[in-house]
């Protein structure tokens, strides 16, 4: 048995290391957490520091990515801006992952729930995710916390859907027949058997997640609909950046390329976790070492 | 048949009336009082209290929402608090140029990513599946807004091809129109193009690997037919599916394009509403997106029938 579990282990391992556009999307969101937790010993200046005389500056040496209109360095507030990115990831990947498991459970297991409450959600997924996240903030107030309340209430539902899927596969297994043969209470059959099974499929939807909630923080700094200035979000330096577009196109350019860094990284990891995580390919790897022993 | 398409229009009523209700709520538990706001900080309390009354924000909560709901259904909207005109008639101004952003966007993305999503899968393994695999998850992580940045900053700054932005209906001046509509179009849609490859290659990779298409090429049949006439037939209702979700995803998108562009849609109307807090605006706003995309999402299921003679019984 050691040797079994020592042997799947080594398999999904080996296809992480095997996976190399998966290696480069850890390599690239290793980078941004880096510079979103050394933000401070990274960046160069500070973030909301004016230096008026070095306007406008284009990238050198001594301004790595330019200086915007007030003479502020870019490289010092798109390094502190990955803590603006990261902080509503999380957030938000912390929420959907908790109210978004929890409501996939229930409408999966529990169909008199399943068609209201889907109902429910089908109602918020009526609406485009920007348009409401935007709607929610101009609601609550535009702060970091209240664009991750936001973008979380947009992003439950699809999440529960997923879960409810895998929910609705799962709940007429053998196993879970078995165990409710066995006595076992609705209640434990959910949280002991569905829950584990269903983590696959969820921690992929939430890399998803983790990656459009950065794209649509961007976004909603952006339209004026996220933390406000000057707090140094990715989203807001773009927005600063429009009106000088002609003359300093750097102060575009580099934000820019973070948010599409990130939002990559993301989506590598997510694609690569789906290749692994897939049970028909496990099974695939699994056969060839099997065939490759008994050779 | 029939009874398909009846489930179908029954089903979208509890969802119409949740898209309702929620819009409602939205605005209900919004912190302030919507007198004030609309009469300044200079007015008085009895002032304030007059317009709650005139409003009927002091009524129940039901007896309120049964009042708007009747008002939206004879098509009025409410009144703007800072546009100051009827929400139905600023919100039907800016359709027509939202609509043409999001359907030449969506066609722009079914012209470039179902070719590419073919291509993909039919070369599968290849130096042009990887090439077509790449540009995907590049075109889906690029944010849509920053793309419409840097084709303004080579079109427009640097060529001086294209204007900046602006809106010219394409009836009005086909040519002028269209220079100020490309740009945004290829801001959504080449985003768009980018998921609609990658979600065609999957369906096509799907289909592919079925016994019927292995039988197929082994009955001789050439691979041109095969993959047109079997594998592409059996995947138009994924892609029905997927150009009825992009639409919702345009609609979304076009709410920061717009604002990039200087381009008059309903979107930068949204953002304009959000930034004067004007809530029966972004209220009215919500509830036409939304139900918008109910009503297309209905639309798409009432082709499935169509494209699959197996669900025509």
């Amino acid at each position: 048995m050691e040797k079994l579990d020592n042997q799947i282990n080594q398999t999904v391992f080996s296809r992480i290391v095997e996976n190399k556009t998966m290696l480069i999307g850890l390599i690239i969101i290793l980078i941004i957490l880096i510079f979103a937790i050394f933000a401070d010993l990274i960046a160069p200046y500070n973030p909301l520091e004016f230096h008026m005389a070095d306007r406008c500056q284009s990238p050198s040496a001594k301004y790595l990515f330019g200086t915007d209109n007030f003479g502020r360095d870019l490289f010092s507030r798109v390094v502190y801006g990955t803590r603006v990115s990261m902080r509503v990831g999380v957030l938000v990947v912390i929420t959907i992952s908790l109210f978004g498991t929890i409501i996939g459970l229930l409408t999966g297991y529990i169909s008199t729930i399943d068609y209201y409450l889907m109902r429910v959600m089908d109602a918020f997924m009526a609406f485009p995710s920007v348009l409401l996240g935007i709607s929610i903030v101009a609601m609550l107030g535009a702060t970091v916390t209240n664009v991750a309340i936001a973008l979380s209430i947009v992003y439950i539902p699809r999440t529960a859907r997923v879960v409810r899927g895998t929910v609705l596969s799962l709940k007429n297994s053998e196993f879970i027949r078995a165990a409710r043969a066995m006595g076992a209470s609705d209640l434990r059959i959910i949280f002991i058997h569905i829950l584990p099974n269903s983590l696959a499929p969820l921690i992929v939807q939430v890399t998803f997640v983790f990656a459009t909630a950065v794209l649509a923080e961007a976004g909603l700094s952006f339209v004026g609909a996220g933390p406000p200035p000057p707090t140094p979000s990715w989203g807001n330096i773009l927005s600063e950046g429009r009106e000088y577009i002609r003359t300093y196109p750097w102060i575009t350019i580099f934000p820019g390329l973070f948010i599409a860094l990130t939002v990559l990284g993301l989506n590598l990891v997510g694609d690569g976790l789906r290749d692994i995580l897939d049970p028909r390919l496990a099974k695939s790897v699994k056969d060839e070492k099997d065939t490759d022993e008994n050779a | 048949m029939g009874r398909y398409i009846f489930g179908r229009l029954l089903a979208i009523v509890p969802v119409l009336m949740l898209v309702a209700l929620l819009t409602f709520l939205l605005i209900y538990f919004t912190p302030g009082d919507p007198a004030a706001v609309m009469l300044g900080t200079e007015a008085t309390p009895e002032r304030i209290a007059d317009l709650r009354e005139e409003l009927g924000l002091n009524k129940p909560f039901l007896e309120r929402f049964i009042d708007w709901g009747i008002r939206v259904l004879h098509g009025d909207l409410g009144r703007s608090y800072f546009l100051n005109r009827p929400v139905t008639t600023s919100i039907l101004e800016r359709l027509p140029a939202t609509f043409t952003l999001a359907i030449s966007s969506l066609i722009l993305a079914i012209i470039i990513g179902v070719p590419l999503g073919i291509t993909a899968a039919v070369k599968q393994g290849t130096f042009f599946d990887g090439s077509i695999m790449t540009f995907a998850i590049i075109g889906v992580s690029i944010p849509r807004f920053w793309f419409g940045l840097l084709i303004m900053i080579l079109f427009s700054v640097k060529l001086g091809w294209l204007p900046t932005g602006g809106y010219i209906p394409l009836t009005e001046n086909f040519l002028e129109g269209l220079k100020r509509l490309i740009m945004p179009a290829m801001s959504l849609g080449f985003a768009q193009a980018a998921l609609i490859a990658r979600m065609t290659r999957s369906s096509m990779l799907e289909v592919i690997r079925q016994d019927y298409i292995i039988t197929a090429r082994a009955k001789g049949l050439k691979e041109f037919v095969v993959i047109t006439k079997h594998v592409f037939m059996n995947i138009t209702i994924n892609l029905i599916t997927i150009v009825g979700l992009s639409f919702g995803v345009l609609l979304g998108g076009a709410v920061i394009v717009e604002t990039v562009f200087v381009y008059p849609g309903v979107g930068r109307l949204v953002v304009q509403a959000v930034q004067s807090r004007d809530y029966p605006l972004i209220q009215g706003i919500l509830l036409l997106v939304a139900s918008s995309y109910v009503l297309v999402n209905l639309l798409t299921d009432l082709l499935y029938p169509v494209f699959d003679p197996r669900m025509r019984d």
